[in-house]
């Protein structure tokens, strides 16, 4: 290897070096870029409008994390391959140049990546989906935990206790989630967002389904307990529905429950309502 | 300081006298704990099982252990004006009892850790072979399933990832790379191991009392109704984390005033920057674990309603992550600490950017501190979302400083390509992925997804095992000729180092992918569909833990009859390598001066083999 002495540059002298990985890394980005975009499509869609925000997010990020992987990893490489001492090889590399220009533009490039992140997806992510908690009119479904086993009541409905999850396409749903024991977390992989039902207090999780599925079809399409809750922990799990509006007030008229239509626009200050709301 | 009484180098003891001290140090534990156990038992009326006489119980054998190890003689009697009659010993049989000399307390954490990285690997071995169908079979309930998984996080948490680098290498060679002779209190040093034996014990005996079963994290208040095995999860952590305190109170002594002359504190080597600022994290956080573990505690013995629905389970969390998110750069700091020490001396380069590395370690200290409710984004309200989004995302800025320190140390490089130098390699590629995962579980929107699924199995294996345990490997290669005297195989270095990261990234690689396909944590059985990446990740996880036997027996068979090394056969120029292998009871043969860049490489700078002369000041 002909090692050149170390220049006043800040690639320490190695300039063809630095367009090769320079190219190899353009290179590289491009295809992995190309190649990220078949692989996401091969990722079941999420089911929910809040569950789209959050695989744009993962989405984003990926695309976002491609060039950067690409980089350290081309580096080290290369730099494995390229600057490793050869047989018979003695001695030390030469002394290196300072390379602050190099280190400030990587402080610079990570820091506003960072930022950027925060802002997006980040906030706005988090905007988008915390805009369902001022949707119209949402359905209420109360969501108790306990071991190990989920129960929905729909208090609007009057329909208490059921052992699945049926639930309108297109309507926001006001999860009112609790557990009468331990720590869960109720979560249907489909819709993606997740939320822990902690015993004593309350949450609410905003969800407005969007695509008809259902647990027969799409096992990820399930109520899934995703907190250790002790050994039935694994099998805390429920069926669920996404039907269209109207299959929605049949079904809550099969329960028996008033329709949907009629509780559509009553006051959502029905005693068990209240009660979940207050902790 | 005391100079501690150390006998001369005497006849060779016999191999019962050799472990007698630890035999005694056993049998005045056991004695205690049954003693201890029984009478409160007795007086309580309630089983010898029970929380309450198991815990003290355990109390009663701790001290009888710490007593029988050595304590008696060299705590107890002098404290009462009775002169110490202790030996410390010589050879061997330094390792079985109460000493005082820092190189032999590494060893004994050095090798308590990699026999509790054993026991964990093993759980979690039983734990794949469980997941390679989704229904039970291998276990025959749920619950024993869970005390593997809670000896394999527990262990592996609290006995390996904070024990291995900080206790280990931290005992035995900050003292050397600074240049001092000792710690600045041997005698409180010398104690700190004896309380990692019985935290691993505690950890690993809770499956004969029904096991830990709320995982390494504890939460409450399933905690509540586990049963008495969650006793011997609070007192094992609490344990070693008593050792962890009294380590970081000698670490951060010994660097800030034992340090030898000319060595400033921006002239410092990386892993004593490291160590510093992992030790400082250490004295501020273990305490409130201590104080978390504690009250877990209470909740069962009194109890106290402090984490169930009658008081603020969540508060547990806060409690738990306040601690366990600098934990985690407790483990990762003393990783990159041994990237960067590694690098220049394999590289034949000066380390690119000292000053960036100093303000990355600071950096990542201070944020630290700041990041721990990303841990509970599903279970804490919507208010803190964003402020911890934002600080848990920024502390990748100054982690990125140890990526920028690396390439610039590896361009334009002269590389010699050795096991320790491969494996820091192989720890910087698998961090990334670590790190960069941490970025998508950071984003809280894609984190209401991810979280509690293998994808966070995947990333702080990444992290922890990717990261930390590879370096640590690369560190017990690089220093094995220095705490040995003796050279390690390097074609069996080799093979096994390329062995880990194949197997490592095909057993972790797959998780990120089952779980974002739903598949969730700390279950021993699952849907059908996620069956096949599960069969996949176990074959890979088989050979990950096959590949640490071959490092085992490298290691093992070298200490025994390797090729005696140089003292300096890396040609290292920091202070740790300018004296014999292994180093004299007092380290150096007279107090070294540090007179040069540790770091400088190439023309113009003072050849390695000057620096041992150098040191001692004779030219």
């Amino acid at each position: 290897m002909s090692a050149p002495a170390g220049g006043a540059g800040g690639g320490g002298g190695h300039r063809r070096d630095l367009w090769i990985v320079a190219a190899w890394w353009a290179g590289v980005t491009v295809l992995g870029e190309i190649l990220v975009g078949p692989l996401l499509r091969l990722y079941p869609e999420a089911a929910s409008r809040e569950g789209v925000v959050s695989d744009d997010a993962i989405f984003y990020l990926l695309r976002l994390v491609v060039p950067v992987v690409a980089l350290v990893v081309i580096l080290l490489v290369y730099s494995m391959v390229r600057f490793r001492a050869r047989a018979g090889e003695v001695g030390d590399a030469p002394a290196q140049a300072r390379g602050g220009r190099w280190a400030f533009a990587w402080l610079g490039v990570s820091a506003a990546l960072t930022v950027s992140v925060i802002f997006y997806p980040g906030v706005t992510g988090l905007l988008e989906i915390w805009k369902s908690k001022t949707a119209v009119n949402p359905l209420t479904v109360e969501v108790v935990a306990q071991q190990w086993e989920w129960r929905f009541s729909y208090p609007e409905l009057g329909i208490e206790n059921a052992e699945t999850l049926v639930l309108p396409k297109g309507r926001t749903v006001d999860f009112v989630i609790t557990s009468r024991d331990v720590i869960h977390s109720f979560w249907v992989p489909s819709l993606r967002i997740k939320k822990d039902a902690i015993p004593g207090e309350t949450r609410h999780l905003f969800l407005t389904p969007d695509r008809l599925t259902s647990t027969e079809e799409d096992p990820m399409t399930r109520v899934q307990c995703a907190e250790l809750c002790g050994i039935g922990h694994a099998r805390m799990r429920a069926d669920v529905r996404v039907v269209a509006p109207a299959d929605f007030e049949a079904w809550a008229a099969e329960q028996g429950g008033t329709t949907a239509s009629a509780a559509e626009g009553s006051l959502p200050s029905t005693p068990a309502r209240a009660q979940a709301v207050t902790p | 300081m005391t100079a501690p009484a150390r006998s001369p180098a005497g006849e060779k003891p016999s191999a019962l006298g050799t472990v007698a001290p630890m035999l005694r140090a056993a049998l005045w534990g056991v004695a205690g704990l049954a003693g201890g156990a029984a009478v409160t038992a007795l007086f309580s009326g309630a089983r010898v099982t029970a929380a309450l006489p198991l815990t003290v119980g355990y109390l009663v054998g701790l001290v009888g252990w710490l007593l029988g190890g050595g304590a008696w003689e060299h705590w107890v009697r002098p404290w009462f004006g009775v002169p110490s009659t202790w030996d410390e010993g010589s050879g061997t049989a330094r390792y079985w009892r109460y000493n005082t000399d820092h190189k032999v307390i590494g060893i004994q954490y050095l090798v308590t850790s990699g026999a509790a990285l054993f026991l964990a690997g093993l759980a979690a071995m039983a734990m794949r072979l469980e997941l390679m169908t989704p229904q039970l079979d291998v276990f025959a309930t749920n619950q024993q399933y869970n005390a593997f998984m809670g000896v394999h996080g527990s262990l592996m948490i609290f006995a390996v990832a904070v024990v291995a680098i900080v206790g280990g290498f931290g005992n035995y060679f900050v003292p050397l790379v600074v240049g001092a002779d000792d710690m600045p209190f041997p005698f409180v040093n010398g104690i700190s191991w004896w309380f990692v034996v019985p935290g691993v014990l505690a950890i690993a005996a809770s499956p004969l009392l029904g096991g830990i079963q709320a995982g390494w994290t504890g939460y409450a208040p399933l905690t509540s109704q586990a049963p008495d095995g969650q006793v011997l999860y609070y007192v094992g952590v609490f344990t070693l984390g008593v050792s962890s305190l009294l380590t970081a109170v000698n670490v951060i002594g010994t660097i800030i005033y034992m340090r030898a002359p000319g060595m400033t504190l921006m002239r410092m080597p990386m892993f004593a920057w490291g160590m510093l600022v992992t030790s400082v994290l250490n004295l501020l956080w273990v305490p409130v674990v201590g104080t978390a573990m504690t009250m877990g505690l209470l909740d069962r013995l009194v109890p106290t309603p402090f984490f169930n629905a009658s008081g603020l389970p969540v508060v547990w969390q806060d409690l738990f992550w306040l601690f366990g998110h600098p934990e985690v750069y407790i483990i990762m700091l003393p990783a990159w600490a041994i990237w960067l020490e590694v690098l220049p001396v394999f590289a034949r380069k000066s380390l690119f950017g000292y000053r960036w590395a100093v303000v990355g370690f600071v950096g990542v200290t201070l944020l630290s501190m700041y990041v721990w409710n990303h841990h509970m984004f599903t279970a804490t309200g919507d208010g803190r979302a964003i402020p911890f989004m934002s600080s848990t995302e920024i502390i990748s800025i100054p982690t990125g400083f140890f990526y920028l320190v690396v390439v610039g140390t590896l361009w334009g490089a002269r590389m010699r390509l050795r096991t320790p130098m491969i494996l820091v390699l192989f720890s910087v590629f698998n961090f990334l992925f670590g790190g960069i995962t941490g970025v998508f579980l950071s984003d809280v929107p894609a984190d209401y997804a991810l979280q509690d699924t293998f994808f966070v199995v995947s990333h702080f294996h990444y992290t922890i095992v990717g990261g930390m345990i590879f370096a640590w490997l690369a560190a017990l290669h690089y220093w094995f000729p220095k705490y040995t005297g003796r050279m390690y195989n390097e074609r069996w270095g080799q093979v096994s180092a390329w062995l880990q990261v194949i197997a490592f990234n095909g057993l972790f690689f797959p998780m990120y992918i089952a779980g974002m396909m739903g598949m969730n944590r700390r279950v021993a059985d699952y849907l059908p569909y996620l069956g096949g990446i599960n069969v996949a990740i176990s074959v890979a996880a088989f050979v990950f833990g096959a590949s640490f036997l071959i490092t085992l027996a490298n290691l093992w068979v070298s200490w025994l009859r390797g090729p005696r090394a140089a003292a300096n056969p890396w040609e290292a120029k920091t202070l740790e390598w300018q004296t014999s292998s292994p180093p004299p009871l007092h380290n150096f043969a007279s107090p070294p001066v540090l007179t040069w860049d540790m770091y400088a490489y190439g023309e113009g700078t003072p050849p390695a083999s000057a620096l041992a002369a150098l040191a001692q000041g004779d030219d």
